[in-house]
């Protein structure tokens, strides 16, 4: 169990610096204009990122062994370093979701855009006059000009008595529900496709809202939806360095290596066994220069010995 | 009834030694009393070295170690063997004191030893 949760926080460790390292270097290399500048900063990245990984645990190491100076020199450094990949995180993390968002947003666009103009055709076939099927129409406008009116007027063309104009009257009202019905028609081709068209683009939708998390947190908190939009972002980079500094620090440290399962023996440190105090040769060893005194406990001490 | 003096006789010594310093046990007694009545001074230099280490050398490891008892002037050969040995340890790790027997065990054994000699 215990191998099992090191082996956990070693891989969160390594996949967070992974993601951080690659984040940050992406975002930081596409400030470059030319692509010497962009592997410049993208070197850049990846040593503040190695930096910021190591650094933690030589704090710890400094503050262990009371080197001060050492201890505030790699903390002045981590904060540096956390910064800048914060700073490129961040980058890169409102790039990556505003793109998305905005994605989001066209695609709302366009099915807004497709809805107001279904909305407008209706409107249009609303404006037009009822009238009958297309067939009819023609072919009751065919059963006029087979009337002796038709050639008596060429066609509607010249009435010259009330019976003509009163048949021409008719065979013009023919013709105007004709394109009535034509246009009727056209619009109910047109209409179809946009349907078909904004059902389209409806199965396709990424979703309802544009960023539904940030939305709807904003609407449980009662803020704007911008700001939990701006912490969101921000808190995946958040993560991310934390991840990179903190877990790396736990990997190394204490929590993991030094714990034992209840119940598990505790292992019996290395004590290292001493010669025995002899007198003539810790004597013999003062007289040169330059040795330490050597270990002084005393053999056989407690009973009297080393004498 | 011989053997049970004999134990009897044993146990009394055991209870003794227990009573003595480890060091004055390895020697055997315990400092002697001179007739002027103070304690003998050459008891006071009781090492505890008094188990042999026989050695077969090679000349010239013999003529280096002559040349360092002239050169570096160690008090006694002895002296010599555990400062190398200090050194080793040092050089190479230490070794677990549990590994070890304790004290009074290797003066038990010790004293055992020479009980049992004695007797033959």
């Amino acid at each position: 169990m215990s191998i099992l949760i090191r082996l956990l926080v070693l891989g969160a460790a390594l996949l967070f610096i992974a993601v951080s390292t690659g984040m940050n270097a992406v975002f930081l290399s596409s400030l470059g204009r030319t692509p010497l500048e962009a592997a410049m900063l993208g070197a850049v990245s990846v040593a503040s990122d190695a930096a910021k990984v190591a650094l933690p645990v030589v704090i710890m190491r400094a503050l262990a062994l009371r080197a001060w100076v050492h201890a505030f020199a790699a903390t002045l450094m981590l904060i540096a370093v956390i910064g800048l990949s914060l700073a490129s995180g961040t980058g890169f993390a409102v790039s990556t979701r505003s793109s998305v968002v905005a994605e989001r947003e066209t695609h709302a666009g366009r099915i807004a855009a497709r809805e107001r103009e279904l909305a407008e055709l209706e409107q249009r076939a609303k404006t037009l006059l009822p009238s009958r099927p297309e067939a009819v129409i023609e072919t009751e406008l065919m059963g006029k000009r087979v009337d002796r009116q038709w050639q008596a007027t060429t066609g509607c063309t010249s009435p010259t008595t009330t019976a003509a104009r009163l048949y021409c009257a008719e065979v013009f009202r023919l013709r105007t529900e004709l394109e009535t019905a034509k246009a009727r028609t056209a619009l109910g081709i047109e209409r179809h496709e946009m349907v078909r068209s904004l059902e389209a683009l409806q199965g396709a939708s990424i979703g309802g809202d544009s960023d539904p998390q940030a939305a709807a947190i904003a609407e449980l908190l009662g803020v704007d939806r911008r700001l939990p939009r701006v912490v969101l972002t921000s808190w995946t980079a958040v993560i991310l360095e934390l991840g990179s500094v903190i877990m790396v620090l736990l990997a190394a440290g204490p929590a993991l290596h030094g714990w034992r399962e209840p119940g598990m023996a505790e292992p019996t440190p290395l004590v290292p066994a001493e010669l025995p105090v002899q007198p003539d040769r810790l004597h013999w060893r003062r007289q040169r220069k330059g040795m330490t005194f050597g270990t002084t406990t005393g053999w056989m001490g407690d009973h009297g010995g080393g004498r | 009834m011989a053997e049970d003096d004999e134990d009897e006789e044993r146990k009394r010594q055991e209870r003794e030694r227990k009573k003595l310093p480890l060091i004055d046990r390895l020697h055997g007694s315990s400092p002697r009393i001179t007739a002027s009545g103070f304690e003998d001074l050459r008891s006071k230099r009781r090492t505890g070295r008094i188990v042999q280490l026989p050695l077969r050398l090679h000349p010239r490891v013999r003529a280096i170690i002559d040349i360092i008892m002239e050169r570096d002037k160690p008090p006694s050969l002895v002296v010599l063997f555990e400062d190398m040995l200090e050194a080793y340890l040092e050089k190479r790790g230490p070794v677990d004191k549990s590994l070890l027997p304790s004290d009074e065990e290797l003066v038990r054994r010790y004293e055992q030893e020479r009980d049992n000699r004695d007797d033959e």
